[in-house]
């Protein structure tokens, strides 16, 4: 391969990763940005999803004669799941807990993230095949490649464009776009950024910030929903510890972008994306390390630039 | 023995009232049975010096703060105890301590927003037209954010974000602090055109000169206590008002 075929080929991996890592800041952040909370069981909500995604599978009978109509079931129904769970948390965890002081309010988030791990092992313990019958609950599970090989480049061609990595970037960039103009143009979309930057005045506007906020965790689950789809399909392997590095990357992206910010959110993804994709495709033996180097990214962020490339949008004291 | 007519809530021209409340923040006790009225077509001001009381007892008229006892009414309804999102529908609007502008969101969205429980576009249209006509400013500055206006450009937007409610009753909350003197005048002036056109207003000021020029009446609050209640012209002439908070 010559250098600009590697940098090509790290680019197109980077930026898929990117792109899933993106959907599940976007969560993150902007859950931070409402109630100024890092919501510690998102990624493990995704991997909940990706746990449905493979029960929808195996339901429709492992290797699936029509993939786009098991792709399109899932999109259908991972996402709805993933959003009422993120809402059910936020409705029975976090929202009695809201005067509290933030410590309180973390640790829940950790034992919230602790009980999703655990029903995502219980959940691979299930007696199905797509879980190799449940022997072994704690045990990786393959997803099935629905989408399957398929060089978009030409078959001898040395860099690779698959059908997976346009898969990825036809769901992921539709939906920010939507959540852009959702977010900037829309009555509830002006709502929610009223609550972040105040929310006393919020109310006085006849907002129901406890609705607005439901409504934000119910937006950021159900992104991690489609983001569960497409990296089940994108990577075909899950595990109940998946929540973990998809957790950290997402976050660290947040930070990384400015937390509460949602174009910083999705340049985070991008550049945390990216540096997977170079410590696993082309540093030698750098996948042992890229989850260090995330974290060290994570680390001098938030020791050097604590507001993130764009600025955080924390809220201004008056 | 009830010769007398009773002055409580069911007076009707009696729009807002407080009837014996005590609110506070936590352990904090801020008011102690507070009982006060806006009648309607009135200007009321409440004045006092620092940590008296007075926003609270506005917050508690808007829902931010719920009383620990006693009654709130709004055209002889209750309404202590609702939420502050819930108490705007009745068409009490208020214009916070420090303006609380949304800094992020453009002029034309933090009016927008002040119209968030209404849903005629026209009329939130003629409504947006009518802030442009008191405070012109504010229509050049339309698209501009909000955190970027001056201290008295943000007052105005204050204002006429709250109007967009289209309240009967208007609570402010030291509409003079922090804007330019020459800007406090014409926001003065606005609050008694708007009161002309029908509008009720419960005044909280530190310019306690100005506030009582303006206002039909007056209460003088005290750690928490209503200790003096008159008309405004009596007040402003009052020697111990005078001496406490018109500085003679
Ligand atoms: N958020 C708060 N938490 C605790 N105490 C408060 C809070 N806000 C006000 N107080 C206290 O309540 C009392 C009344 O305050 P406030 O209503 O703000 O007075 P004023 O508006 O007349 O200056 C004061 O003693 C003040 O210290
Ligand atoms: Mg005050």
């Amino acid at each position: 391969m010559s250098t600009w075929e590697i940098i090509l080929q790290l680019l197109i991996t980077g930026l898929a990763n990117g792109l899933i890592i993106a959907l599940i800041a976007l969560g993150y952040t902007m859950v931070y940005g409402i109630v100024e909370l890092i919501n510690f069981a998102h990624g493990d909500v995704m991997m909940l999803g990706c746990f449905l995604a493979l029960t929808i599978v195996g339901l429709l009978g492992g290797e699936v004669a029509a993939p786009w109509l098991a792709i399109g079931l899932m999109l259908l129904l991972v996402p709805p799941f993933c959003a009422a769970l993120n809402w059910m948390i936020d409705r029975h965890v976090y929202r009695p807990l809201r005067n509290a002081p933030k410590l309180t309010v973390l640790v829940s988030a950790i034992g919230v993230s602790f009980v999703c791990v655990n029903l995502g092992m219980f959940w691979g313990g299930l007696p199905m095949e797509v879980f190799g019958g449940g022997a072994q609950a704690a045990s990786a599970k393959s997803f099935p490649d629905l989408l399957g090989y398929h060089n978009l480049l030409g078959n001898d061609a040395v860099v690779q464009l698959t059908s997976k990595e346009v898969m990825v970037a036809v769901i992921t960039v539709p939906l920010m776009i939507l959540l852009t103009w959702f977010v900037s143009r829309t009555r509830l979309g002006t709502a929610m950024r009223a609550v972040a930057q105040n929310p006393t005045a919020a109310q006085l506007m006849g907002i129901d910030t406890n609705r607005v906020v439901g409504l934000t965790f119910i937006i950021g689950g159900a992104l991690a929903g489609v983001a569960s789809v497409v990296a089940a399909l994108y990577t075909t392997s899950i595990s109940f510890q998946m929540g973990y590095r998809n957790g950290l990357d997402a976050f660290t992206a947040a930070v990384l972008g400015g937390i509460g910010n949602l174009p910083g959110a999705v340049l985070g993804a991008l550049c945390i994306g990216l540096a997977r994709a170079v410590m696993e495709g082309w540093v030698p033996n750098g996948g042992q390390w890229s989850n260090t180097v995330v974290f060290g990214v994570l680390i001098l962020v938030l020791v050097f630039r604590p507001t993130g490339i764009l600025g955080s949008r924390v809220r201004e004291k008056v | 023995m009830n010769e007398t007519p009773d002055p409580g809530p069911r007076t009707p021209d009696i729009l807002l009232s407080l009837e014996n409340v005590d609110a506070g923040y936590g352990p904090i006790r801020a008011l102690h049975g507070i009982t006060l009225n806006v009648r309607a077509g009135e200007i009321v001001t409440l004045i006092g010096a620092n940590g008296a009381g007075k926003t609270t007892t506005l917050l508690c008229c808007s829902g931010i703060v719920t009383p620990t006892s006693g009654a709130i009414r709004f055209a002889g309804q209750a309404i202590h105890g609702q939420p502050a999102h819930a108490i705007v529908r009745h068409g009490i609007a208020q214009v916070p301590e420090g303006r609380k502008i949304f800094p992020r969101l453009s002029v034309l969205e933090n009016l927008r927003l002040g119209a968030f429980t209404r849903s005629d576009p026209t009329e939130i249209a003629a409504s947006i037209d009518h802030a442009f006509t008191l405070f012109p400013i504010l229509a050049e500055r339309r698209h501009q954010a909000g955190g970027t206006l001056s201290g008295g450009e943000q007052q105005m937007l204050a204002i006429g974000r709250a109007l967009m409610s289209k309240p009967r009753v208007l609570l402010m909350d030291e509409p003079s602090m922090g804007v330019a003197p020459l800007l406090v005048l014409k926001i003065f002036e606005t609050i008694r055109t708007l009161n002309r056109e029908g509008l009720s207003v419960l005044l909280v000021e530190q310019n306690a000169r100005l506030a009582l020029k303006l206002a039909h009446r007056g209460y003088v609050i005290e750690t928490g206590r209503i200790v003096m209640e008159d008309d405004a012209k009596r007040l402003l002439a009052d020697p111990k008002v005078q001496e406490a908070y018109l500085g003679e």
